[in-house]
Order: C-alpha cells, then structure tokens, then sequence
C-alpha cells in the first residue's frame, strides 16, 4: 500500500499523462527488447557460437584443426568404423549431398572424426571416410573425451551382454564393443560458427539444402 | 515497483512463448523424419490379405536381401524382409553362415540424439498377416568378424533360422557402402 501512494500523488500532477505515456513506452520497449533476446538466446542452443576447437591426426602424417578452416563450410559428424549400420549411412547421406554441390564443394569440407580412439587409428578412419569420397577427411582427435564433451556429443562404449565380446575376441584382437554415440550433423559456417545441427536421419537433399544456405 | 511488476509479468509471458515455439517446432522436427517411414508399414500390414493363409512358418519368405559391405573389412550388416502370409505370427531367430566369426540381430534405435545399438538374442517377430523389416538405420543382422573380405558383385550365403525348426538358406548380394545410388 505504501508504494502505491507516491503514484497516486503524482496522479494529480498536470505532468502525468506524459509521465504515464513515456513509462508505458518505456515498459514496452524492455519487453520487446526482452523477447527479441529471449528468442534469439532459445536460438543459439542450436547455434550460431562459435564452434569448440576440433583437432586431431588425419591418415598417417596429415593433421587436421577445424580452426584453419575458415572460410570454408564444415558438416562434421562423429562415429566409428566398428559401426555397421548407423555410420556407413552417415557417410552415404554425406557423399549423396556433397556430390549435389557440383563445384561449390571445392568450399565445403566433410569431417567424420572418430569417437573409437581405440579401435581406430588415425590411417583407418582416413581411409573409412575417404573410401566414400576421397575428399572425406576421417580423423583421429587428439582429445577425444574433451572434444565431445565441447560438441555437447554423447560417447559411451558398451559390451554386449550377451557373450558376443568373449566370442570375437578370438577371431578380432581388439575385441568387440558397441559405442553409443550423439550421431547428428554438425554445420559450421565460413566464419567458424556452429550454424545448425541436423539429426542423423536428416535425408541428402536437406543435408545439400542446408549446405548451399551457408554457402551463400 | 508497479512498472516492474507489469514488465516481469510481461517477461515472463513472452519467455514463456518463446519457449513453446521452440517446443512445438523441435517436436515437429523430431516427428516429421520418424512419421514418413511408418507410413508405408502400416498401409502395408493394412493391405495384407485377409484370405485364409497357413497356420505355421512354412508361407514365410523373403525379399530383396543385401549385405552391406562397409569400408571396414571386419564388418558388414544384413538386411532384408520376412512377409508372412500366415495366421501365425513366426521369429526370426538368427542368422548364420561361414561369412563370419559371429551373427547378431541388432536394432539400432536413436534417443535424443543418441545413436544406441540394441542386441536382440530372442529374434524379431514376424506378425501373421504382416512383414518384419531389415533396413537401415533400423533391424540388421551384424556380420561381426568377416572371415573374408566382401566385394560388391559377389554373394554371401546366410541361413535364416525362424520359429518351428524353419530354416530358409539365401544368397546375400554384396553392395557396398559407398555406392552413391542407394537409397530408399
């Protein structure tokens, strides 16, 4: 009650009706300013931050660093070549959109970085990847626990409960585990700003589609 | 303080609409991929016969089998559909063959995001009157230790083994999995 006394007062003023007027704009003005940021900030957890660092070991003496990509556009995607099913059609959905860029790809660089740093060496995954465009650059992080956790990407090994694992592991030295993993697209732009993140069963044509937009 | 109370109020208002936009269009997102292939399952399920069919394994068969061949040599996935005319719903219990050290049927299932393989020892059903698929991205039957390297061209035998003592013994065409023309 004790706040509301002043505004009645001031109530009787010849000045309030401006007053009143020039708070009201003012109250309209914060919230518009508000739900424009408010918006924008829901936006950003899908984009446009700069991208985490991203480095690592690219076939036997090639290195790869996302950061020296500017000026390109970078769709990485993270799996491992153990992966059967998920991951070679990662790779086809990315070779199907990459071949529909015709000579814009010559701007466009495809990362598949391996989340299996145990099973894949760094000559395999280059070779995996490049075995499905030989622009494919399949690498190796040097940091693969911190690089995940930086894309906000799940990796998880897990054995089979069922005695699979004891099974290969005679006919496949390395023995055999799954690696349950964030499979989405990940679209970084020229400027090196995480753009977009598709999910893994976005189709070629979306995959070019959204390319091509951040190819200008 | 009344002005503040109005433009929290107001905040409040507009955070929360902000974030049902965001809901509804993620959900869209999420719905619209997973909506276009159950359509054609259930149309087809929907358009199975009626007619009076067998009661046991024997009408079960299959179509369009294919074995993926990944760039890594250890490895390949099986893919292929059992359509059962009968009144009886069969398994798929497992797959065989000298192709390689082991054969698992696998689902892989996708979760927020998360891309899981999920191991299923006790087969998939193949419902009467209706077809079990295995296709990518979904059901496959994972080729775990290949005993020799597969090249698209060749074929690979596999015994499908199902539910009362049926087996069904077909040649897989090897594809591999960098050929640009597959798609569905």
């Amino acid at each position: 009650m004790k706040e509301l006394g002043p505004e009645r007062s001031t109530a009787r003023t010849p000045g309030t009706p401006k007053a009143a007027r020039r708070r009201w704009f003012f109250i309209a003005a914060a919230c518009f300013g508000l739900l424009v940021a408010g918006c924008k900030e829901s936006k950003a957890d899908a984009g446009p931050g700069p991208a985490p660092a991203l480095e690592g070991q690219h076939g036997d003496d090639g290195r790869f660093s996302l950061e020296k990509q500017r000026g390109k556009v970078v769709v990485l995607a993270f799996g491992y070549t153990y992966c059967p099913d998920v991951c070679p059609m990662t790779l086809a959905t990315l070779k199907r959109a990459y071949a529909a860029l015709g000579n814009r790809k010559q701007d466009v660089k495809v990362v598949f970085a391996s989340v299996d740093p145990k099973r894949d060496s760094a000559k395999a995954v280059a070779d995996y990847a490049a075995a499905f465009d030989p622009a494919f650059i399949g690498v190796r992080l040097d940091h693969m626990e911190s690089t995940v956790q930086a894309f906000e990407v799940t990796v998880s090994q897990r054995f089979p409960d069922n005695s699979a694992a004891a099974k290969v592991a005679d006919t496949d030295r390395e023995g055999f585990y799954f690696v349950d993993h964030t499979g989405l697209f990940f679209l970084i732009d020229r400027a090196g700003l995480l753009q977009k993140k598709l999910p893994v069963q976005a189709d070629h044509q979306e995959l070019a589609r959204e390319i091509e937009g951040l190819l200008g | 303080m009344k002005s503040a109370r109005f433009a929290t109020a107001g905040v409040l208002c507009l955070v929360v609409a902000c974030n049902q936009t965001r809901e509804q269009t993620s959900e869209a997102a999420r719905d619209a991929p997973s909506a276009e292939p159950a359509a054609p399952a259930e149309a087809k399920a929907a358009a199975a016969p009626a007619r009076p069919a067998s009661a046991s394994t024997e009408n079960v068969s299959v179509l369009g089998p294919w074995v993926w061949a990944t760039p890594n040599p250890r490895l390949a996935a099986a893919y292929f559909t059992l359509k059962n005319p009968g009144t009886k719903s069969a398994t798929l219990l497992s797959v065989s063959g000298d192709a390689a050290a082991r054969i698992e049927l696998h689902e892989s299932v996708e979760e927020d995001g998360v891309v899981r393989m999920v191991p299923h020892p006790e087969g998939f059903e193949v419902p009467a009157g209706g077809e079990l698929e295995l296709e990518r991205g979904g059901k496959h039957a994972m080729l775990i230790g290949l005993t020799a390297p597969l090249e698209a061209g060749a074929t690979v035998k596999l015994t499908l083994s199902l539910s009362e003592g049926r087996k069904l013994d077909v040649d897989f065409p090897v594809r591999e999995a960098t050929e640009s023309e597959e798609s569905e």
